[in-house]
């Protein structure tokens, strides 16, 4: 009688310890999307490109979106979807250096290649306002150097 | 001259003017209309969410749907003080929408009750989502289940 006593105890405590853990990795699972998010958030502000990492984000939420709507009939199934949102959140974050790297890198060659193309066209700019004239009309007098001038009032 | 607006153009393209964020309810066939106006108790319906983004960032959305009654206060300075009944989290990168179907039951009922949908968003310096003063509602009758 004692040891069934015992035993019922021992189920009892193990059902909550399940519940309680269920409970908690629930809220884990949204500490660590919202963690995530401020990551990814300062990723962009860096200049990343986060696309990638926002579809990774979604699917994290969705676990975690997944174990609440089964929580009360299977915890232990929610547990395991809630781990496997955190650890999608941690694939994120390990992720966020490369895309402010890359983001960076992109961004610097994106202004690279504006200041070579306004550089290219102030340039041409001095050289059209320099020798534009010049040009024209050394090359008028070329395409016309066959040209022979005659008096309109020769018969008069 | 050229110069010139070639620099404006580069530095307004990284410019949002007017960040908004959008919510939109549908009804059942993905259009505005249609909507369910009288429902059993527990009777499961389909919606449409939509959202979304222009705040010129990345953003993190909570759409929490509550319900009310007819003389519950809800605007964009005030959320409804009710506990959801569902949530709905989902990020958005800048000028992406999101159209997702949702399947909900009200399990009491009343006439003339408010589904509430409210927008919140997540504030990366408070660390918490924060109510954005944008919201929807949806009238609804729900009687007892025979």
């Amino acid at each position: 009688m004692h040891k069934l006593g015992l035993l019922a105890l021992v189920l009892i405590i193990a059902i909550s310890s399940t519940s309680a853990y269920a409970q908690t990795t629930q809220a884990q699972a949204q500490a660590a999307i919202d963690n995530a998010f401020r990551n990814l958030s300062m990723a962009e502000q860096q200049g990343g490109n986060v696309t990638g990492l926002v579809s990774q984000l979604n699917n994290a939420i969705a676990l975690m979106e997944q174990g609440e709507a089964i929580q009360a009939v299977n915890p232990s199934r929610a547990s395991i979807l809630y781990q496997q949102a955190i650890n999608l959140t941690e694939q994120i974050n390990a992720q966020i250096p490369q895309s402010i790297a890359s983001g960076r890198a992109a961004s610097n060659a994106q202004l690279e290649s504006l200041i070579a193309y306004l550089t290219v066209l102030g340039v041409a700019g001095l050289l059209v306002y320099f020798y534009a004239d010049r040009i024209f009309w050394e090359l008028w007098i070329r395409s016309h150097k066959s040209w022979i001038v005659k008096r309109a009032d020769k018969k008069r | 001259m050229l110069a010139l607006i070639a620099s404006a153009q580069y530095y307004y393209q990284h410019v949002t003017q007017e960040p908004f964020p959008e919510l939109g309810i549908l009804g059942p066939n993905q259009k505005i209309g249609d909507y369910p106006a009288s429902l059993l108790e527990g009777q499961n319906f389909t919606l449409y969410l939509y959202v979304g983004n222009h705040e010129g960032k990345v953003m993190f959305f909570n759409v929490l749907v509550k319900l009310g009654n007819s003389s519950s206060i809800i605007n964009n300075s005030t959320y409804l003080h009710a506990n959801p009944i569902a949530s709905y989290q989902i990020v958005l990168l800048n000028n992406q929408t999101w159209l997702n179907p949702i399947t909900l039951s009200i399990n009491e009922t009343g006439m003339n009750m408010k589904l509430v949908f409210e927008l919140w968003d997540y504030n990366t310096t408070t660390q918490a989502f924060q109510y954005t003063g944008i919201w929807n509602q949806l009238y609804i009758n729900v009687t007892g289940a025979a």
